[in-house]
């Protein structure tokens, strides 16, 4: 199925979210997760089911004024 | 006399808040940080690149510090709030610098998207500090809304221009109650002297400190600038005379 993540689309075949956050390779302690505009607990990853057209956010704090 | 800034109950000894913006390396960053010790810094929220092991920015500011979380990126109001919840989210506090901008040549923040965040922000629990444009009337509105400080901006970011808005921090300072920050523009530490001078309650600092030949230093000079423009404002600046008042006696004169 083919997804939205950080604004490119992408094929996956993995059904759950943090499934697919370890294939992308995203160290997953530091980052925060949206999946189609609602927040994601990091507990509650594995329990989040994908769907074609998906659209998923992962975002983590940088350098800025 | 011990001189506390407290805003939302949070009690900050130094004055200078520092953006943690373009610095050349993490390590300069938390070289410049242990050096200078602010109570305050600020960071931004962007989308990771996938695999790609990157160092988080968290880990090099001391455990000591206030992070403050700007929404840098926001274009209007409902940007501004999103990127204030997905930080609530992530455990680093409720701090938020409300930036919103849609002007990409001046950077100049947008006074009245500024406002509608900061109203649904501060409902939400958020403590808010809003980067203006120096006008008064939307700083007495920001604070009656509940924002916990206003940081209008001394010259556009990055400019290094300095405190070119000098006449409406200082309407802010007298007319509003709560504490003024100058943000963005200031490149030098006399700028942030003058800031303090004038009565600012602090002064945010990044792109200055951050692009310096020595950061570390450049920021202690600031924060010099900053502790010693605070202490003239708190001794009482004397007044100003278009003539000149000799110092010495004028009586006693070898000449008499």
């Amino acid at each position: 199925m083919k997804i939205r993540l950080n604004g490119k689309e992408v094929t996956c075949n993995i059904e759950n979210l943090e499934g697919l956050l370890k294939m992308q390779g995203f160290s997953l302690e530091r980052i925060i997760v949206e999946c189609n505009g609602r927040i994601i607990p990091s507990q509650e990853r594995p329990r989040v089911l994908i769907a074609e057209g998906d659209t998923i956010e992962v975002l983590s704090f940088v350098g800025g004024g | 006399m011990e001189d506390k800034l407290i805003i939302a109950k949070k009690e900050f000894k130094n004055r200078l808040f520092i953006g943690t913006g373009k610095f050349p390396s993490n390590a300069v960053m938390k070289d410049t940080l242990q050096k200078v010790k602010p109570d305050l810094v600020t960071v931004a929220l962007r989308r990771v690149d996938s695999g790609i092991k990157s160092d988080n920015i968290l880990d090099y500011v001391p455990k000591s510090c206030t992070i403050m979380i700007n929404t840098s990126g926001a274009r209007n109001a409902d940007e501004a709030v999103r990127i204030a919840r997905l930080s609530k989210a992530s455990n680093a506090g409720n701090w938020i610098k409300i930036e919103v901008i849609r002007d990409n040549k001046y950077l100049l923040p947008d006074n009245l998207e500024t406002l509608k965040a900061t109203e649904i922000l501060v409902r939400e629990g958020f403590v808010v500090l809003p980067y203006i444009s120096p006008e008064l009337a939307v700083a007495k509105k920001l604070v009656e809304l509940g924002a916990a400080a206003v940081m209008p901006l001394g010259s556009p970011i990055g400019s290094n221009r300095g405190l070119r808005t000098e006449e409406l921090v200082k309407i802010m300072i007298e007319e509003v109650d709560a504490p003024v920050i100058v943000d963005a523009g200031l490149g030098k530490p006399s700028d942030a002297a003058r800031c303090m001078e004038l009565g600012c309650a602090a002064v945010l600092v990044n792109t200055a400190i951050a692009v310096s030949n020595n950061p570390a230093d450049y920021a202690l000079a600031f924060n010099q600038a900053v502790s010693a423009g605070r202490l003239a404002y708190l001794s009482g600046i004397p007044g100003e005379s278009s003539r000149a008042r000799a110092s010495s006696p004028l009586t006693g004169f070898l000449r008499e």
